[in-house]
């Protein structure tokens, strides 16, 4: 097909104007206006939960004379053995759901990457642009049901892993869990093989690993897992690149990311149930 | 933000808007979750103006809609809205004026998601390999191979509709 053939069943497609917009620009401004604000009391109780965290990492320190044992996020601990800035941690008791998620995340990271750097990536980027630094995004701002968290993880060698990270509630599906689950991992669509497995709690585990040729190349570690608790963990691990667009090294001359499959699955396991939707 | 920065963004939303909804509603085939995408985008985007260059910030509306739309992440939140994709319209209802529109949109939502993103990127809004990549989060290769796959299953799925379609509304 050429450009102008595909153009003509995009025409067609449309058919007639659009229908008229249910909210208009002041109703979007009206919406920005409110994810400032939330942002901005986010920014201030984060700071201070900066200065909670420096407090309580001293006065641990002291007490204990080592690093303390990395679990428990979702209270709002405050130290960590991986390097990262004090940004990932969030005032205790902080009510958002994002937030002590966020928390939960950082702590599974640096138990499983210990002394590793894990750097948040924003979720949009666009080149020249000062990103969003958050690292949680609801999937869109009316249905607030589901998380998406990007992390950076650098080793000291080699490229670093891009690890992206989704917590979303099981839908109504037809069929079995384990069709529901290769549908969320594409099974179907792409050459890479996925296989089954049962997690330490019963919990239904699909992964695959390695190049996807159906995807230009791209390398990936995926581990998608059907808990207790009514979600889905999904893990996604892909080399990093510096363009932040080059998920692979593309036309089979990928590398694996190096973190593993085996590890996927463990941070996909270890995070804890999900929040608490509001 | 000040007046004049918000006057700016409206005057931008105000412009783009249409543009941002059509080519939604062609990777997702479904005007309600396109203007979803949209205005999500957009909610977004105003939170960041005050911090995003004017040049780049329809890119950047661009990449939060398609990320919306077909992030595999997320693909199960939207599996309950994605069960028109089959045809809608039984065959002995069409007429010859809907036909055209009927068999684009059957094949359409037959095509996989990224697919039909990578396509309506490069070839609606005139894209090139890289601004798709970068649009999708994705390598420049893997747009290629998107590309070419999807203007083969795309051109599959037109004939097979067609006969289901354009056979009967021609009688």
């Amino acid at each position: 097909m050429n450009h102008e053939e595909v153009r003509g069943v995009f025409h067609d497609a449309l058919g007639e104007t659009p229908p008229l917009p249910r909210n208009d620009t002041d109703d979007i401004i009206s919406a920005g206006r409110r994810v400032v604000g939330r942002r901005r009391a986010w920014r201030t109780s984060g700071a201070v939960a900066g200065i909670t965290a420096v407090v309580a990492l001293v006065g641990f320190a002291l007490q204990q004379g080592g690093a303390r044992p990395v679990n428990d996020a979702a209270a709002g601990s405050s130290s960590s053995p991986a390097t990262s800035g004090s940004d990932w941690y969030i005032q205790q008791g902080n009510p958002d759901p994002e937030h002590r998620y966020q928390n939960a995340l950082r702590d599974v990271l640096a138990a499983r990457f210990p002394g590793q750097t894990l750097v948040k990536r924003p979720l949009i980027a666009a080149p020249g642009d000062v990103p969003d630094r958050e690292l949680l995004e609801f999937g869109d701002s009316t249905r607030r049901d589901g998380i998406g968290m990007d992390v950076i993880v650098h080793f000291p060698t080699g490229d670093p892993t891009w690890l992206m990270v989704n917590v979303e509630p099981v839908l109504p599906h037809d069929g079995g869990d384990e069709d529901y689950l290769r549908e969320i991992g594409r099974c179907e669509e792409e050459s890479v093989d996925c296989h089954t497995e049962n997690g330490p709690n019963g919990e239904l585990i699909v992964w695959r690993g390695g190049v996807d040729s159906n995807d230009g190349g791209e390398v990936k570690n995926v581990a998608i897992v059907l808990r207790g608790d009514g979600t889905v963990v999904r893990v996604k691990a892909l080399v990093f690149t510096p363009d932040d667009t080059s998920l692979s090294a593309g036309d089979g001359t990928s590398t694996l990311p190096q973190v593993t499959v085996d590890d996927v699955k463990a941070i996909a396991l270890a995070l804890p149930m999900a929040p608490t939707y509001g | 933000m000040n007046p004049r920065q918000e006057a700016e963004f409206r005057e931008f939303a105000a412009a783009r808007r249409d543009a941002l909804l059509r080519s939604a509603y062609l990777v997702c085939g479904d005007w309600h979750r396109a203007e979803d995408a949209v205005q999500t985008s957009l909610v977004k985007l105003y939170a960041a103006w005050t911090r995003t260059r004017r040049p780049t910030a329809e890119a950047y509306a661009r990449q939060i809609v398609m990320r919306t739309l077909i992030d595999e992440g997320r693909r199960g939140w939207f599996r309950r809205e994605r069960a028109y994709a089959a045809a809608p319209i039984e065959p002995a209802s069409v007429t010859a004026d809907t036909t055209g529109r009927i068999v684009a949109l059957s094949a359409l939502a037959k095509l996989p998601a990224r697919q039909r993103a990578t396509l309506v990127l490069r070839f609606w809004e005139d894209l090139s390999v890289e601004e798709t990549a970068q649009a999708l989060r994705c390598s420049a290769g893997t747009v290629k191979s998107q590309t070419a796959r999807g203007l083969q299953t795309l051109r599959g799925l037109l004939d097979e509709t067609q006969l289901t379609f354009g056979r009967g509304a021609a009688t």
